[in-house]
């Protein structure tokens, strides 16, 4: 994967730069939000992490020309503002998704990578399907080796997201985002609570366990194990 | 604001003035017709006090058969003003000897007074003296020119004070109107600065009148409170721009040491630090939620489904519930609309719901509620608020005693988006527990 940063802060462009390389990602960076600009209309590109204050331009108006310019690009906005109005605003003007700084290295590692993914076909297919589970888009079913899941219409657009992000950590952040569509926190646990409730329907009774918890950043479904030969 | 032109005050102010006039019309009236009466009454007075002299006159000097036959003459003559002239002389015997009244007046020769008294068709004014030899003699005028001369002069005030008072009240009307219409500009102004058109000005750079001034007073105290709020946006933006920034530096720093630490025990501290910078950051998120949410009015408009916005926000918390062994239940109208910020909305619930689900022991009841108002109810039968902390809830750290956790601003920004929504928010005892109301204020 190969990521554009358009960052001015070089302390913070280091640590993003090292965080990207140690994922296997290839980056270039640029410092001022005109030479990201022409540097995203060039090919090679999968993706761009863009900060919102930049000298002379803001990242907002720089993604506003890039779309203008014909950029589909998928686009992290990457901000010191994080307040949920903030967050709203960035995406608003064309931003894929949002993240505030100080943040956690695995938290961008997985929104690029689910961002990437959106961006590419994998999401539109009408039949999800990992390991032993299957999921039906349309009829928004799930069944796990042949068995029914019976899921609550939003464990399925849980299920389904974890899906479309197989074998990715999937942080709680983006599961508010793009499952309840929530740009805050609440204070409680209500995200871990409805993964360990889906865990139990799509776990229980089965010899392996596909939904895990990874420790500190979220979770994943994790790829099964190949079968056993016999 | 058209609708009711009793409410205004200049319209009243111009009721006021035409009663005024009125009255002030109705006083000058009949001052002046009062003068007039009796300026008309002693001239009446005159011709007759003339008339019994020139009698008297006679009397003396052509004794009583010149004074009959002249009386008997006067009676023919006829007065250019029309007023009949009366006039009757009586023996001491009380018998009529001469003159054209029918009957004797009771009127006391003897006093010499003047009375108003009624003969055949007519009413006349009347005044008896005392002769030689006890004779006395009567001499009166007709008043009806008097009464004519009056009536056609309330008459004529009357037309002129009706007159009068249709062109104060259409000119007071007309003022009141322009008044008016000149303060509903303003209000009007006011509340487009309120909805957020930070631009609203009275922009009236003619006017000389006060209006004017006041104009120009408003519009430069507009202006510097647009210009605050910008100050302070941008105050609050790069404040956390430039705090939030060293933070992340910071962060970095502890996570690449204790990526490259081995010490269990520094692991544990530097993992601790960059928790607290963490709850550093969410603080002051949640500070200028509260600050600029004050000081910025403005909502985004279009209206949203609140139903289905509380039905989606239960489904997220009611998994938390069952686990945390709390009956969480829901009482949700469908179809609420209201306008506003949906994320606002949510985020206002989800702080009611996350409060409740903190104090709530486990067994405990907590109940989400939606009506028509729009009205937003969270009630709970947890350890409630003691009476003394009740004001404390939704002020900023305002903490209560007994509820201890959490850094006392989720309330406080339950309170500042609800204003922004025109909503009120109160806590009632619902013995055990609390409740929260959120609903629409009334219109006044």
């Amino acid at each position: 994967m190969h990521i554009l940063l358009i960052e001015d802060d070089r302390l913070t462009a280091a640590a993003i730069l090292e965080t990207l390389q140690r994922a296997d990602m290839t980056v270039d960076t640029a410092e001022t939000a005109e030479a990201g600009i022409q540097r995203a209309g060039q090919a090679g590109v999968d993706a761009i992490v863009m900060d919102r204050m930049l000298p002379g331009m803001s990242g907002i108006e720089a993604i506003g020309r890039l779309r203008r310019a014909g950029v589909e690009k998928p686009i992290l906005m990457l901000s010191a503002l994080g307040r949920a109005d903030e967050r709203i605003e960035g995406l608003d003007c064309g931003a894929d998704d949002y993240l505030a700084k100080p943040f956690e290295p695995d938290e961008l590692i997985a929104r690029l990578r689910a961002m990437h993914r959106r961006s590419s076909a994998i999401v539109n297919q009408p039949i999800l399907i990992h390991g032993d589970i299957e999921l039906h888009v349309k009829a928004r079913t799930a069944h796990r080796a042949g068995r029914h899941l019976g899921l609550s219409p939003k464990e399925f657009s849980l299920l389904k997201f974890l899906m479309e992000n197989a074998g990715e950590t999937v942080t709680r952040q983006m599961l508010l985002r793009h499952v309840w569509n929530l740009n805050f926190d609440p204070q409680t646990n209500v995200i871990d609570v409805n993964l360990v409730r889906l865990r139990r329907k799509l776990d229980d009774g089965f010899a392996e366990p596909l939904l895990e918890t990874v420790r500190g950043a979220g979770y994943r479904l994790k790829p099964p194990s190949p079968p056993a030969s016999a | 604001m058209i609708g009711r032109p009793l409410s205004s005050i200049a319209f009243r102010q111009a009721i006021v003035t035409a009663l005024v006039i009125v009255i002030a019309v109705a006083l000058f009236a009949i001052t002046a017709l009062v003068a007039v009466q009796r300026s008309v009454r002693a001239d009446l007075l005159h011709t007759i006090d003339t008339d019994i002299a020139g009698l008297v006159d006679v009397m003396v000097q052509g004794g009583l058969p010149e004074l009959s036959r002249r009386i008997e003459d006067r009676t023919l003559v006829h007065s250019a003003t029309g007023a009949t002239a009366y006039y009757l002389l009586v023996d001491p015997a009380g018998r009529r000897r001469a003159g054209n009244l029918a009957a004797v007046p009771s009127v006391d020769p003897a006093r010499s007074r003047a009375v108003s008294v009624d003969a055949a068709n007519d009413r006349i004014l009347v005044r008896a003296t005392r002769m030689r030899g006890g004779w006395a003699l009567f001499v009166g005028r007709s008043q009806w020119p008097e009464e004519a001369l009056l009536a056609g002069l309330r008459r004529q005030f009357l037309w002129a004070s009706l007159g009068i008072v249709a062109a104060a009240l259409l000119v007071g009307i007309m003022a009141a109107w322009r008044l008016r219409a000149r303060v509903a500009f303003f209000n009007h102004v006011f509340h487009r600065f309120d909805r957020g058109e930070r631009d609203a000005r009275v922009a009236d750079a003619v006017s000389r009148d006060e209006f004017g001034t006041l104009g120009r007073h408003i519009d430069a105290h507009l202006h510097q409170i647009a210009q605050l709020l910008d100050i302070q946006r941008e105050i609050s933006t790069n404040i956390a721009h430039e705090l939030r920034t060293p933070l992340a530096h910071l962060d970095t720093r502890l996570r690449r040491t204790l990526e490259q630490s081995e010490d269990p025990l520094l692991q544990n501290e530097l993992a601790c630090a960059r928790a607290d910078i963490r709850s550093i950051v969410s603080l002051f998120d949640a500070l200028l939620d509260i600050a600029l949410g004050q000081a910025n009015s403005q909502l985004k408009p279009g209206g949203f489904d609140l139903s289905k916005l509380a039905c989606d926000l239960a489904d997220l918390y009611s998994a938390s519930a069952e686990e945390a062994g709390l009956d969480f239940t829901t009482r949700i109208a469908p179809g609420i609309a209201m306008n506003g910020e949906p994320m606002q909305i949510t985020r206002l619930i989800a702080n009611l719901l996350d409060n409740a689900f903190k104090f709530v022991p486990q067994g405990g009841r907590i109940q989400l509620a939606i009506a028509e108002g729009p009205m937003i109810m969270v009630e709970d039968d947890g350890p409630g608020i003691p009476a003394e902390d009740r004001d404390l809830v939704f002020r900023r750290f305002g903490r209560s005693g007994a509820r201890p956790i959490g850094h006392g601003l989720g309330l406080a920004l339950v309170k500042v988006i609800a204003t922004r929504h025109g909503m009120h928010v109160r806590f009632e005892d619902a013995h055990p527990g609390a409740r929260f109301i959120v609903h629409r204020e009334k219109q006044a």
